[in-house]
């Protein structure tokens, strides 16, 4: 890279021409000025944020709304649904830090495994040392410097991952052993493991053409491709289901290699899928456009009765085996296939209160773990909620 | 009080094109960049007196920017940072007005990145921040931000010298 082309590529940035602003000053310092009164109430009703129903959960709320309201799309489950009486036990919730066997200002949980023992995260310095961790029943351990970008943990602990030049890695029982790069293809990208041991991501060639593949923390070195040209795989359920895309399209294959569609919700063009748990596999859709600016919405599908749902949130990050769907931008919320949703609390200690203080990124199959961080003068840490009945 | 408040007025009024540029020429996205510049100044008037009294202001609101962006993307980016398969608009929502080809193409060319490399480029050589901060900024090592750099260089590099290449040839 030379200097000329960076500065050519600096000048261009700043001048290339941009939408105008539509932004509003006099709205920023109104609703500032409300939100100081609140921080102020947060401060006072910290047993309130713990219960996890208090007015700073609400207040959280108000402030996603800032994201457009327009596109959301008019169903029966609403944020509004949030505390409507639910026929099961009250759940509760507690909030805690895992511990950081290193420093880094962005220390971060990214996933738990089904069922809630293993928490892997990513502690990084922002220097060349960023490290994935594995956390068993609260015990850190830091993987190998060559495993980078955790993506998965099973029930036995393995976890799966990419490295940055798009190398798989498998770290089984201590040992961090690559996973193959299929011959013609240039780079994977790994998504998911399962209780079986069966990894699946997908391949990409440098011309971007790619393909669904899976292999086993047993055997990291041998593979099978899934599906044709244009496949990729995004989850994989414990019976070998595995969910994806096909050309665009939400996809699924048996775990014998079938292939069948699944159903795009009416009016929308396509929909990818993210992750899948049990019967369940969430996703996203385009949403509606407002201004040229499309808001992607979440999609949870029932892979046994093949229904696909909407949800009217912001984006979601995960799936319990039992349908629950963690919403994880602004303040984290569970949402169960019923429409009852439940807050998670916050520390008590955390002073922030804007959206986005706190991110959700994990859920175990019962719905009763959630992992995730809580980012407050300007360093992450990482969080485990864990809940009971 | 009314004091602090016309001096962050003023701080944000003169900043707040800037601010916008940022967020958009990174999202791509119009009405995402509003959303996420009002988010970013309405959590600076809550802490002005506080950032104000800052060595940096600019650097400081610079860095709440990006991780307000970071936090609406946050779940995107773990999953898109190193190939890019999730689903993006497909076209460009922003319709450049400027009849310079080159100025056009790099608009189509950031559209067409992955927007962790999209990401990497606008706070590297917009905003200017170092590999670390820029690393610290979206949560992955400097070494990713490196590798990102460097392919998202190499496709807009593609895209202009093309736009060069059809500019300078006798028509």
């Amino acid at each position: 890279m030379t200097t000329v082309d960076d500065q050519r590529i600096a000048a261009l940035l700043r001048s290339v021409s941009v939408p105008e602003p539509r932004v509003d000053v006099s709205r920023a310092v109104r609703d500032g000025r409300r939100r100081r009164q609140r921080r102020r109430v947060a401060g006072v009703a910290a047993l309130t944020v713990l219960a996890g129903v208090g007015v700073v959960g609400a207040v959280q709320v108000g402030g996603t709304a800032n994201s457009p309201a327009p596109t959301t799309p008019a169903l029966a489950v609403s944020p509004a649904a949030t505390g409507s009486a639910a026929p099961r036990p009250p759940v509760t919730c507690q909030a805690s830090w895992l511990s950081q066997p290193i420093d880094g200002p962005v220390a971060v949980a990214v996933g738990v495994d089904p069922t809630g023992r293993y928490v892997v995260g990513d502690i990084g310095t922002g220097q060349e040392d960023g490290r994935v961790v594995l956390w068993t029943d609260g015990r850190p351990v830091v993987l190998p410097k060559t495993a980078r970008h955790a993506a998965a943990v099973n029930a036995s602990g393995h976890v799966v991952g990419t490295d940055g030049d798009g190398t798989g890695w498998v770290y089984r029982d201590g040992k961090l052993r690559p996973l193959a790069t299929p011959p013609g293809f240039d780079a994977v990208l790994v998504h998911a493991v399962n209780a079986r041991g069966d990894i699946v991501g997908t391949a990409r060639r440098s011309d971007d053409s790619h393909q669904a593949v899976r292999w086993s923390t047993a055997q990291p070195q041998t593979y099978r491709l899934i599906g044709q040209r244009g496949s990729t795989a995004t989850g994989i359920t414990d019976d070998g289901t595995i969910v994806g895309e096909l050309d665009q399209q939400p996809y699924r294959w048996t775990p014998q290699g079938v292939g069948a569609a699944l159903a795009v919700p009416e009016g929308y063009p396509r929909a990818s899928v993210e992750s899948a748990r049990g019967e369940w596999a969430i996703g996203m859709v385009p949403g509606g456009s407002n201004g040229g600016a499309v808001q992607m919405l979440p999609v949870r599908w029932n892979l046994t009765t093949a229904a696909v749902s909407l949800l009217p949130f912001p984006g979601a990050s995960g799936i319990s085996a039992e349908g629950e769907v963690l919403i994880g931008d602004g303040a984290p919320l569970i949402v169960a296939p019923d429409g009852t949703s439940r807050r998670l609390p916050g520390r008590p200690e955390v002073r922030a209160t804007e959206p986005g203080t706190y991110t959700a990124e994990g859920i175990s199959d019962d719905g009763l773990t959630v992992v995730g961080a809580v980012y407050e003068n300007q360093a992450y840490r990482p969080l485990v909620w864990r809940c009971g009945r | 009080m009314v004091d602090a408040e016309g001096e962050f007025v003023e701080y944000v009024s003169a900043r707040l094109p800037r601010l916008h540029r940022t967020a958009f020429l990174m999202c791509g996205d119009a009405h995402l960049a509003d959303d996420v510049v009002q988010q970013t100044i309405t959590s600076l008037y809550v802490n002005w007196r506080r950032v104000s009294r800052a060595d940096n202001v600019d650097a400081y609101v610079h860095r709440m920017l990006v991780h307000k962006l970071v936090d609406e993307k946050r779940l995107s980016w773990a999953k898109v940072r190193l190939l890019g398969s999730a689903p993006v608009p497909e076209r460009s929502p922003a319709t450049p007005h400027d009849d310079l080809a080159e100025r056009d193409s790099l608009l189509a060319a950031l559209a067409r990145l992955p927007r962790g490399q999209r990401t990497v480029l606008v706070l590297r050589f917009l905003c200017d921040l170092s590999l670390a901060d820029t690393a610290a900024a979206m949560g992955c090592s400097e070494g990713n931000v490196k590798a990102q750099t460097a392919r998202a260089l190499a496709a807009v590099r593609q895209v202009l010298d093309v736009a060069e290449m059809s500019a300078r040839s006798p028509r």
